[in-house]
């Protein structure tokens, strides 16, 4: 069983005594969290350096406000951190981290990386209308219950990954009884070990995915089933009935955390409507829409990241015309991943398939 | 200037007219956009055919040629070098296929011609978008490196130098010759004995175009064809001796013998007088084959195939080996038994038949066995083994063992210096193991001798001359290369630094701009294949030639 510190305060309370001791030791130079940006609850990732500025931080407040994995990208993608800095994300934005590191989007190196074992995150709608705020008492009675709070997105609800695979430190947060007056930080690795030396708190051993923790796993596998059933994508007709409704306003491929490239050849003029196809595809369909290509923007998009989907519902949350868009990439990417024994952000050593290149792979589809 | 498109439609003799409607396909084709003529001719690769093209060419004004022929990969290159000799850069032509993909598949006449218009159609439509692009010349050297001083390694250099090329030849250990200088000695069919060995050795080292390099290895090799960047170091860490540049490298770096067995099963290194075919080679170098008592052994067993099935191939050499010590033993006064203990005998030379019949005639004993045993007992060793179902054994005095032939040490760390592949046995792959063997897949780099699996001296001699061969039509005295021009461009501002192309690109010809944070191509060594081009995550990555909109438009016309 792995070694954990043991705190007798809640969860919340606890990471954040935890990140106050390390930078007050100079262990970490730097805390990488949630932050409340004003007294209207929004909140940023933000870099915090001073303890004073570490009062407003909210390192498991309920909100993704942009998919962490993206925004450490954004401060390590030109150089690798030279302090040492702890971050606090959920396991789907680390695992996205992860995929970015393997795309050398990003450096690991320096980074004390802390998650939760996950009870999901509240709709950012929530986040603008306060509703969050209200559910918070609930939220936190169903993540000690080990129960889907049915205020969270979507794909919280149906997420089977909320056990971080490699964090240094795992903060055991959703099925856990005792997360209101007490929490444990489960030390993962010996670097979490070394960073935990010292730290407020009595060393104890526990089970990182208690038998209590089943029922929860249970409950999020039958929902995740559910969420797919609802998905028709099946042919050119289902996947137009599902996009549809899209402004290609390209909203889902900003906040993906896999989609990395500088300018999307979709937001490019590569795609914008042709003389050639102007003539020609009025004669074969009796029309054509304008903006053209909505569904060869979501199938190439999808193409390109959907073995890397790490589920984390960023992009359905920013859909102004509510498509399904995680639901669908989640249960495609769940099948391509089965094909290519792949999981998204399981180890940073890991290949992407569609940069490894291998002779004899997949040879039976030609032949038949 | 708008663009003056000519198109021209090979008959091929009656290949094409027989099956196509060539003037149904002009009509079709010359009121389209562009088209300044289109035109039919006889047989447009004869001498006259290509005069004819050229004149068109230049009274015509032509800024843009399509010629619907045969595959372009029977007269591509005719027709582009008429369009060099007119003044139209040979890259503003297009050739479209009209035979082998309409004429000679489609049974109906007015099939074939509706297809071929389509493709002719859609190769119209490309070659407007077609760049004039250039065909660059880099300077090469044509010195070669050779790496290792085997017998391979060392013919190598003798080949190159005889035609006046400067090659560094360079060694790990203290000594040029390899394992065939460290034989007792060779067969009588092979025709030669030891000294001609030795020769060869004083030959290499006394040639002025050859620098030896003696207990050095490779430090760093940077480059591509005809510009390679080397150094060395020597093995015992002192500072390295030298820089030089060389146009190709030939990598002969030999085999070891495989030493990772079990000394219960052989008794090596636990039982006396259990030697290894190289120890035994030393001692009959030395002219005594004596037991470690002093005495000559009255019995011998030979055994073959020490870890064939561990390493699961053949190591080829070791059967004639086996035959020429018990020939050796033969000849020696008193003359002991030998028993050759084997799996299934590997002779395939010409010669090789009589040297086991003359052994047979010999009193040699063949022993065909399965789970060879070596055991010590009362000093003397007993071989155990297995004939069919019946446990069987002979007690020896002396007992050789041929271990499997496996990869030089350190042949992974050359393998990653170079970029090229090892195989799953260990040594280097081959460009292609059957027609291409003496080519690694990167251009300029070349394997000869056992670097790439077991051979025998004359196959490694062979496999020497044959990649002198290729270096020295590559590498010509004087000349400059024309590398690819199709090659691949990255459009810098898209390009994220993923790095995905380094991992797709089979001939290394991509690198990392760690400062700039992009990938960037070289152009001497891209032979524009497209695997980049594909797997850009960004779509930063365009070959020449193969643009996406000249792809766009050309399968657009094709299916309208």
């Amino acid at each position: 069983m792995p070694k954990a510190l043991k705190m007798d305060v809640e969860a919340s309370q606890g990471v954040k005594n935890f990140l106050k001791h390390l930078l007050e030791s100079g262990k970490v130079k730097g805390v990488f969290a949630l932050k409340k940006m004003n007294d209207s609850g929004a909140v940023s990732y933000s870099l915090i350096t001073s303890v004073e500025e570490l009062a407003s931080a909210e390192p498991l407040m309920p909100l993704m406000p942009e998919n962490a994995g993206q925004a450490l990208s954004r401060l390590t993608v030109k150089e690798a951190l030279k302090e040492p800095v702890a971050a606090v994300l959920r396991p789907c934005e680390l695992r996205a981290f992860t995929e970015l590191v393997k795309r050398v989007q990003g450096s690991e190196d320096n980074l004390l990386l802390i998650s939760p074992i996950c009870a999901g995150v509240f709709p950012l709608s929530s986040a603008t209308d306060g509703s969050w705020e209200k559910q918070m008492a609930s939220y936190a009675e169903s993540s000690r219950e080990g129960k889907i709070h049915p205020g969270v997105r979507k794909m919280c609800q149906a997420c089977t990954s909320f056990i971080p695979g490699r964090a240094d430190i795992t903060v055991a947060f959703a099925g856990r009884k005792d997360t209101g007056s007490s929490c444990h930080l489960i030390l993962d690795t010996p670097r979490g070990e070394e960073f935990a030396q010292g730290a407020p708190g009595t060393p104890e051993t526990v089970e990182k995915e208690p038998a209590e923790l089943a029922p929860l796993r249970e409950a999020r596998a039958a929902r995740r089933s559910e969420v797919f059933k609802e998905i028709d994508v099946q042919g050119q007709k289902g996947l137009i009935k599902t996009f549809a409704p899209c402004l290609g306003c390209h909203g889902c491929m900003h906040v993906c955390p896999i989609c990395h490239c500088v300018l999307c050849v979709f937001d490019s003029k590569m795609y914008e409507l042709q003389p050639w196809s102007i003539e020609s595809e009025p004669e074969s369909k009796g029309g054509i829409r304008v903006p053209s290509g909505t569904l060869f923007f979501h199938l190439g998009r999808m193409a390109h990241m959907a073995v890397s989907c790490v589920n984390c519902g960023m992009c359905s949350d920013v859909c102004p015309v509510n498509i399904p868009v995680s639901e669908v990439f989640s249960m495609v990417g769940d099948q391509l991943q089965k094909v290519f024994e792949y999981v998204p952000g399981r180890d940073v050593e890991e290949s992407v398939p569609s940069g490894t290149y291998k002779e004899d792979e997949f040879a039976g589809i030609g032949e038949q | 200037m708008s663009a003056r498109i000519g198109v021209y439609v090979c008959e091929c003799g009656p290949n094409i007219p027989d099956r196509i409607d060539i003037d149904r396909v002009l009509e079709e084709i010359s009121p389209l956009k562009d088209v300044a003529v289109a035109k039919r001719y006889r047989l447009l690769c004869s001498n006259d055919g290509k005069k004819y093209l050229a004149d068109e060419i230049r009274s015509e004004k032509l800024t843009h040629l399509v010629v619907a022929a045969c595959s372009p990969r029977d007269h591509e290159k005719t027709f582009m070098k008429v369009c060099l000799e007119a003044g139209l850069n040979p890259f503003l032509f297009q050739m479209v296929n009209i035979r082998e993909q309409c004429a000679w598949i489609f049974s109906e006449k007015s099939e074939a011609t509706r297809m071929a218009v389509k493709y002719i159609r859609a190769g119209i439509s490309r070659v407007t978008l077609h760049e004039p692009l250039l065909q660059k010349e880099i300077k090469a050297t044509p010195d070669v490196l050779v790496v290792g001083g085997g017998i391979a390694g060392v013919e190598t250099a003798l080949s190159l130098a005889g035609q006046k090329r400067r090659v560094y030849l360079v060694e790990r250990s203290d000594a040029l010759g390899g394992t065939a200088a460290r034989l007792g000695r060779l067969l009588p069919h092979q025709g030669t004995d030891m000294r001609l060995i030795q020769e060869k050795i004083e030959h290499a080292e006394n040639n002025e175009n050859i620098s030896v390099f003696k207990g050095c290895e490779v430090e760093d090799i940077r480059g591509f064809l005809g510009n390679f960047e080397v150094s060395l170091k020597r093995s015992g860490g002192e500072p390295p001796p030298e820089m030089f540049r060389v146009g190709a490298v030939v990598v002969a770096t030999g085999f070891a013998l495989w030493d990772a067995f079990d000394p219960d099963v052989t008794g090596y290194g636990k039982i006396d007088d259990v030697v290894t075919s190289l120890e035994f080679e030393a001692m009959s170098a030395s002219g005594k084959i004596l037991k470690k008592n002093g005495s000559p052994p009255r019995s011998v067993a030979l055994i073959h195939c020490v870890g064939r099935k561990e390493k699961g191939y053949c190591s080829k050499v070791c059967c004639l080996y086996s035959l020429k010590f018990a020939h050796q033993l033969k000849d020696s006064q008193p003359a002991p038994d030998v028993f050759e203990f084997y799996s299934d005998l590997c002779l395939p030379e010409k010669t090789d038949q009589d040297v086991f019949e003359e052994a047979k005639k010999r009193g040699v004993r063949f022993l065909r066995a399965d789970d060879i045993r070596v055991e010590g007992r009362n000093g003397k060793i007993r071989i155990a083994y297995r004939d069919g179902s019946a446990e069987e054994a002979v007690e020896v005095e002396m007992a050789v063992l041929a271990p499997a032939m496996v990869p030089a040490p350190d042949s992974d760390r050359l393998a990653r210096m170079l970029n090229i592949p090892l195989d799953e046995t260990g040594f280097f792959k081959e460009a292609h193991s059957m027609l291409d063997p003496v080519s690694a897949p990167i251009s300029g780099i070349y394997i000869a001798g056992c670097a790439s699996g077991p051979k025998s001296i004359p196959e490694s001699v062979v496999q020497a001359q044959a990649a002198s061969g290729k270096i020295l039509s590559v590498l010509m005295l004087g000349k400059t290369l024309e590398p690819e021009v199709k090659v691949s461009t990255i459009k810098e501002e898209l390009c994220t630094g993923c790095q995905t192309c380094l991992n797709v690109c089979f001939y290394g010809a991509i690198s990392f701009d760690a400062f700039r944070g992009v990938s960037v191509v070289n152009e001497a060594i891209c032979r524009g294949c497209g695997s980049c081009v594909g797997s850009c995550p960004s779509g930063a990555i365009s070959s020449k030639q193969f643009t996406y909109q000249q792809l766009f438009k050309e399968v657009m016309e094709a299916l309208r």
